[in-house]
């Protein structure tokens, strides 16, 4: 990379046009080549764990711990899966992982995305307060929490409620500072102009910033479904068993259900697991390059 | 940037006085019935957690002896501080945090610029590396411990393989502080690089690709247009970035929890604050080093603020 980065600018080769138009275009592949070859490492990297994990959920059990380590289960089973659904109540697990992730996506995203905007482009009286509270609030490290809110809950016999574990998880820090940069770094130009064409500060929001802000906003709607969705320690505390578990609860209980870890149901359950959060990203992916063109044009 | 809508506003406000302040008023009442629900949430879920934390660490309290709750001010604090176990788990994340974040800023800003300049295989690419992302913790965890484990994991043969028969079989992953280290560094890459590229991906996007351009032109090198042009350029993003990891990284708990359990001196704050307050019901003392740990975050947070010279709170410009 940095070879090609050195042809590009030799003063000796900048001097003629057609020289510097070869160098750069010879720069340009190698900057591919590299750019590849870059890309296809990180895959490997990524993917060898990965196939690591969906290989174990389809071995045999005494193939798990064969030395040395099977790269193909002879012959593939679905027992992993099998075990992974029936030794606990994995769909129940998985329904409640679905509705409280959905319910605190979408209020982390709608309360995020207004607050967001009013700390940046609305004025109003205590405004500065607002949000040094949010970045304060950012820092708390959820141990802290847990114990007062613990307590809270469960004096309002909320364990064991969906309530119970999706309130005190609605805070949303992190979204309402991301955004908030977002929305600050839309040209003001653009912004006085669609004040000046009428817009209400509600169609400003609707029809200019958000739209411009789209590949922060999807990588924040991301970040929101994948953390709600591996919550772990606080539907932990609050919840006794399938009627309120989360999947990552289910999956440590299926880790510990016999003492030993039975690593194919566990991995088939990490598999099943991912599955949903794939989807999301994969539906939400188009509209992140979308937006990515979108931003491209901006200037 | 500033200037130009001020002139705006200036020339507008001649005329039009009485319709801007009631678009003032109008704001006025938005803006807190926009942001309102948010601060309550944040109030009730977080400001109120603190206040009381903040208070149970002035106690010597022990939830399985109510009675003998005992007012000692700062005495946990002293306690605290003053504890070999503290400060080695200091160090402990320290390193986690500061080996994960170097190398999650480097990884994550190449595989950004690579999603945002390569167009075959684009939606392949970014769905396949953003996957670790989605594992739960807990399991991406289990899978590392599964790997690298010496009667079932694969690590070792690897390493054999490539040595040509160098690497001890046997070696034991877990049986040394480094190593542990080593694992829990390497899976915590593993999973949140993504996080990271995400964000910068996001911040790329909008910089300027004709400014880019004309630097190539004008004949700047890669590293130049690099430093000179793009990091400037994201630096937003780039600072959030880099703020969140390390905050995130400091309260790390759940991958060494599943790892080691704190063995052989791979204590991290939050899991000397979990022991405390979840198996040894300690409150008063698992609140002083939440509190603690709190304190450090901020200041973190603050040292990045001025090291940035980033104004967190700060309007346009």
């Amino acid at each position: 990379m940095t070879e090609s980065a050195i042809t590009g600018v030799d003063p000796d080769e900048s001097s003629g046009r057609a020289h510097q138009a070869e160098a750069a275009s010879f720069g340009g592949v190698l900057m591919k080549v590299a750019g590849y070859a870059a890309m296809v490492a990180v895959l490997l990297l990524v993917a060898a764990p990965l196939f690591w994990i969906v290989i174990t959920s389809i071995k045999e059990r005494p193939d798990i711990y064969t030395q040395p380590a099977q790269w193909w289960p002879s012959p593939p089973t679905a027992d992993g899966y099998k075990a992974a659904t029936t030794d606990i109540e994995f769909w129940s697990y998985f329904k409640n992982s679905l509705i409280i992730t959905t319910i605190l996506s979408i209020a982390k995203i709608v309360l995020g995305v207004l607050s967001a905007y009013a700390l940046s482009l609305l004025r109003f009286p205590g405004r500065t307060i607002i949000f040094v509270i949010v970045i304060a609030a950012l820092m708390v490290p959820n141990q802290i929490t847990v114990i007062s809110n613990y307590a809270l809950v469960s004096q309002l016999g909320w364990r064991n409620t969906y309530q119970g574990i999706i309130i005190p998880l609605a805070g949303v820090a992190f979204g309402t500072f991301l955004m908030r940069n977002q929305f600050l770094s839309v040209p003001g130009e653009i912004i006085e102009a669609a004040r000046l064409d009428g817009a209400g500060p509600m169609k400003l929001l609707w029809r200019v910033v958000l739209p411009m802000s789209w590949p922060t906003l999807i990588a924040f709607s991301i970040i929101t479904v994948v953390n709600e969705w591996n919550e772990y320690l606080w539907p932990f505390l609050m919840s006794d068993d399938a009627r309120t578990g989360t999947l990552p609860v289910g999956l440590t209980q299926l880790q510990n259900n016999d003492g030993i870890t039975n690593w194919g149901p566990v991995m088939a359950a990490t598999v099943l697991a991912m599955l949903p959060v794939l989807i999301v990203f994969l539906a939400l992916q188009r509209h992140m390059i979308k937006g990515l063109t979108a931003g491209a044009v901006k200037g | 940037m500033s200037t130009a809508i001020d002139t705006g506003r200036s020339t507008a406000a001649g005329p039009k006085k009485a319709k801007l302040s009631d678009r003032a008023r109008g704001e006025r009442s938005l803006g807190w019935k926009l942001a309102g629900p948010a601060f309550l949430v944040m109030l009730f879920v977080t400001l109120y957690p603190i206040v009381y934390a903040i208070y149970l660490s002035l106690f010597n309290y022990r939830l399985t002896d109510p009675t003998g709750r005992r007012f000692v001010f700062l005495g946990n604090y002293v306690t605290a501080l003053g504890d070999p176990l503290f400060w080695q788990a200091f160090v402990t994340t320290f390193i986690i945090v500061i080996v994960t974040l170097i190398f999650e800023l480097i990884l994550g800003m190449g595989i950004a610029m690579v999603m945002n300049k390569i167009v075959i295989p684009r939606r392949t690419l970014r769905t396949v590396v953003l996957i670790p992302y989605s594992i739960i913790t807990v399991v991406s965890a289990f899978s590392w411990l599964y790997a690298a484990k010496f009667d079932t994991g694969f690590f070792n043969h690897w390493l054999n393989f490539f040595t040509f028969g160098a690497w001890d079989l046997n070696y034991d992953w877990f049986g040394g502080r480094w190593s542990s280290l080593l694992i829990i560094c390497l899976s915590e890459i593993w999973k949140t690089t993504p996080f990271m590229s995400l964000l910068l991906l996001a911040g790329l996007a909008q910089v300027d690709s004709a400014q880019e351009e004309a630097a190539k032109v004008d004949g700047a090198t890669w590293w130049q247009r690099l430093t000179k042009v793009i990091l400037p350029n994201m630096k937003a993003a780039l600072m959030v970035a880099v703020l969140f990891r390390t905050l995130d990284a400091v309260r790390i708990y759940d991958n060494p929890y599943v790892m080691t359990g704190g063995a052989n001196k791979t204590l991290t704050l939050s899991m000397l604050v979990g022991t405390e307050t979840i198996d040894r019901v300690e409150i008063g003392m698992g609140s002083a080093l939440a509190v603690i740990l709190f304190l450090i975050v901020l200041i973190i947070a603050f040292i990045f603020v001025k090291l940035f010279k980033v104004d967190l709170t700060g309007g346009r410009n």
